[in-house]
């Protein structure tokens, strides 16, 4: 063989390894960029869900409030009743709370005493492909008996 | 450019492209595992909420009596006796938190503990010796101001070889010196004893 051909061999040797090395290298981010793109996704939707359970937590119109003035973390049963029939029996006020809940679901379960589960909205995303379900302990007021029972909200939000 | 200039141009290449390589590689190593925000908000808020919403609560099946005032009257010795005819003011409390918690904390993995000073009134589950998520609450009463705390409990410590903890050997040792080894179970959760045997040598 002759010293050129030798020099030629040595060339395409290095090139494959270079190529190589790139193809590698660029796999490697590719797979790290995807996974860090997927945690970013999963995080929005964690903010998502907060930020849901923060605006229901603090709807005046859920509220329990005295003199006009609200009572943090206690949610009046009779107003919760109502909104939510109001809410299915009107489209548009629906079409008004989708833009503050999305795609969510929000009930209150009554645990003490053992009491029944509220409704506050309902607009689950067909074909899902995952939820996220956010718990938060609650003062319910009862306004005709004037007692405070303890419910758990529960806030699912669907994600695509 | 002569020969050896080249030689030195390539070799300055490699150089860079391995710096480049290595630089990529400690930026992933050093980067810390972000928190999750969730999971952080929903420990933060828990702890707030549920000891909000359980001294505000009226205790139905206690002479519908407000939690606050149960806890008033367990302080300064108990004398509301509770529809039953049987529980004071200090066991209806015990057996009602305990109650309440194992239907939410316990049901989702928290690890916790409810403690009201000047009382007997104690219920936990799980080892709370490692972060903590607390909250706590002032009562006046007769006999002072007694405090009435939760704590939302993180990780446990871990062992040498990497195992975390289930048992706290503070509680072990306590309830060894006081005698009291076969209410572990019951005041902690099923195999507390045993975790106490076998990490901490206390309660065999």
């Amino acid at each position: 063989m002759r010293r050129a051909q030798l020099k030629m061999g040595e060339t395409i040797a290095i090139m494959v390894v270079f190529f190589f090395l790139v193809v590698f290298g660029f796999s490697f981010y590719t797979r790290v960029q995807t996974s860090s793109f997927q945690q970013q996704y999963r995080r929005n939707i964690d903010l998502n869900a907060i930020q849901t359970v923060q605006k229901v937590s603090f709807l005046p119109e859920l509220q329990c409030s005295f003199r006009n003035v609200q009572v943090d973390n206690c949610l009046d049963i009779l107003k919760v009743e109502r909104f939510y029939r109001e809410l299915i029996n009107h489209n548009d006020m629906l079409n008004y709370y989708y833009d503050l809940f999305g795609f969510s679901n929000i009930t209150i379960k009554q645990i003490y005493p053992e009491g029944p589960t509220y409704y506050v909205y309902t607009k689950p995303l067909e074909n899902a492909s995952f939820s996220i379900s956010t718990y938060v302990p609650v003062s319910l007021y009862n306004a005709t008996s004037r007692e405070y029972y303890i419910g758990i909200m529960e806030v699912r939000v669907y994600a695509k | 450019m002569r020969k050896a200039q080249m030689e030195i141009m390539g070799l300055a290449i490699v150089i860079v492209l391995i710096m480049l390589g290595v630089l990529f590689v400690v930026q992933f190593m050093i980067q810390k595992p972000q928190k999750d925000i969730k999971a952080s908000y929903t420990d933060a808020q828990l702890a707030a909420n549920m000891l909000n919403a359980i001294l505000k609560a009226t205790a139905r099946d206690c002479n519908n009596q407000v939690i606050t005032t149960l806890f008033q009257d367990c302080a300064s010795g108990p004398t509301i006796i509770c529809n039953d005819g049987i529980n004071t003011s200090c066991t209806y409390l015990n057996y009602t938190i305990k109650d309440l918690f194992d239907k939410t904390l316990v049901k989702w993995r928290k690890k916790h503990r409810f403690t009201a000073s000047k009382t007997p009134v104690v219920v936990g589950w799980g080892d709370c010796s490692g972060e903590r998520e607390s909250k706590s609450s002032p009562i006046q009463t007769d006999v002072g101001t007694i405090i009435i705390r939760l704590d939302i409990c993180g990780e446990s410590p871990v062992t040498p070889s990497g195992v975390r903890f289930i048992s706290n050997l503070t509680v072990c040792k306590n309830y060894e010196a006081l005698g009291t080894c076969a209410n572990l179970d019951i005041d902690y959760f099923s195999g507390y004893r045993a975790a106490c045997c076998n990490e901490h040598n206390v309660c065999c």
